[in-house]
């Protein structure tokens, strides 16, 4: 019989991808991305319950995974101090033959989204993600205008760094 | 690399192509993930509220020992140099300490409960800020309501002890009923100063250390909520 556990554990491996990109954009040490990810997996079981399902799975973790890496937890040794753009990724892409560009741009990628703030990483994640911007709106809860706005300004942002750093 | 930033709907194009190679990282499993919820762990808000929980504990404790110690706890020199009005409004404003300190928690539980990590990034970052605000409105009232309260006594308590000095004294010089007034008076000021003082800095020291390392953790979000709302 499926308990309430195992569902909410086999959601997690199904989805885990989520949380692994959002502690990737949050930590820079594989130390500080287990320890992230672990909190991140406790704070969506202790929220479970108010999971409704009138909402995607998915939507729903993004929300709770954002407020644990902005608010909730805050350790020393996951802050990004360094304005580098040399830190090491952690992540891997789909094989082809194309593997070593694509892991040097993805390098680029996430150090340059790593030099935004907190508030502006999480944008920049869930429009990378292709979430509409209704939803982008509802989880970090600001309007949907103001969401564009803050999207378009943190774009240019990010163009700027990337264009310094390539 | 320039295709990647130059165009701008090519560029985000291009950016979300990027993003989506990469491999879905599926590196726990059901086990380890069902290991990760049982795992104990508590936030610096959890912190705030367990402190203020634990000290209003502490107060009950004290106040439930002193009626079981027959009511009094005060030695009987420190009756007659405090006056026993003052040993009964010192016994007052516990019972009312008590009453207040358990309003006051559940203010921080209301602000407490609000915190939720379901809500949007917006709400729980006001809310958290909402939590701070109230802690630290409420440990500001507990020092102030204080030493409205112990000023007094304390005056009180120095004025006895320089009276009770000065009809103690064996050599024959006999103070006016003015120069005694002045003496007790300047007396009283001193010692309820010194008190105002003491209880200030402990309660500064304390709080500051205890409640001022989670509560500088949590100040970090108005920095965050200026910018979301910017």
């Amino acid at each position: 019989m499926e308990t309430r556990e195992t569902k909410f554990t086999k959601l997690i491996e199904d989805n885990q991808g989520i949380v692994h990109k959002i502690c990737r954009i949050y930590t820079d040490s594989p130390e500080a991305h287990e320890d992230l990810f672990q909190e991140i997996v406790l704070q969506l079981w202790k929220s479970f319950d108010s999971f409704q399902g009138d909402s995607k799975f998915s939507t729903w973790m993004y929300r709770v995974s954002l407020n644990t890496a902005i608010t909730l937890i805050r350790k020393k040794n996951r802050t990004i101090s360094t304005s580098s753009i040399d830190s090491e990724p952690y992540f891997d892409v789909k094989s082809n033959e194309e593997d070593e560009e694509k892991q040097e741009r993805l390098k680029l990628l996430y150090a340059s989204i790593k030099l935004l703030n907190e508030v502006e990483r999480a944008l920049v994640l869930l429009y990378l993600e292709d979430l509409p911007y209704r939803e982008i709106a509802v989880t970090l809860g600001i309007t949907e205008v103001n969401a564009r706005v803050k999207m378009n300004r943190t774009k240019e942002k990010l163009k700027e760094i990337m264009n310094r750093n390539r | 690399m320039n295709d990647l930033i130059n165009n701008n709907s090519e560029e985000t194009d291009e950016l979300k192509s990027l993003w989506h190679s990469q491999k879905e990282d599926k590196s726990y499993d059901s086990k380890k993930i069902f290991k990760m919820i049982h795992r104990k762990s508590i936030n610096s808000v959890q912190w705030l509220f367990i402190i203020s929980l634990a000290e209003l504990l502490l107060g009950l404790v004290l106040t439930v020992w002193s009626y079981f110690s027959g009511g009094h706890y005060y030695l009987n020199s420190s009756i007659q140099l405090m006056g026993e009005a003052n040993i009964q409004k010192l016994e007052t404003f516990s019972n009312v300490g008590i009453v207040f300190s358990l309003a006051l928690i559940g203010i921080i539980y209301y602000y407490y409960r609000k915190i939720s990590s379901n809500s949007s990034v917006n709400m729980l970052i006001k809310n958290i800020i909402q939590f701070r605000r109230a802690v630290i409105l409420c440990l500001v009232l507990i020092v102030v309501i204080l030493l409205i309260v112990m000023f007094p006594i304390y005056f009180d308590l120095g004025k006895n002890i320089a009276i009770q000095n000065a009809m103690n004294r064996t050599d024959k010089v006999v103070m006016s009923p003015e120069d005694l007034k002045t003496a007790s008076d300047a007396a009283g000021w001193i010692v309820a100063g010194s008190a105002t003082i003491v209880i200030a800095v402990f309660f500064f020291l304390y709080y500051f250390v205890i409640y001022g390392f989670f509560l500088r953790k949590l100040k970090k979000n108005q920095k965050e909520l200026k910018e979301i709302n910017r």
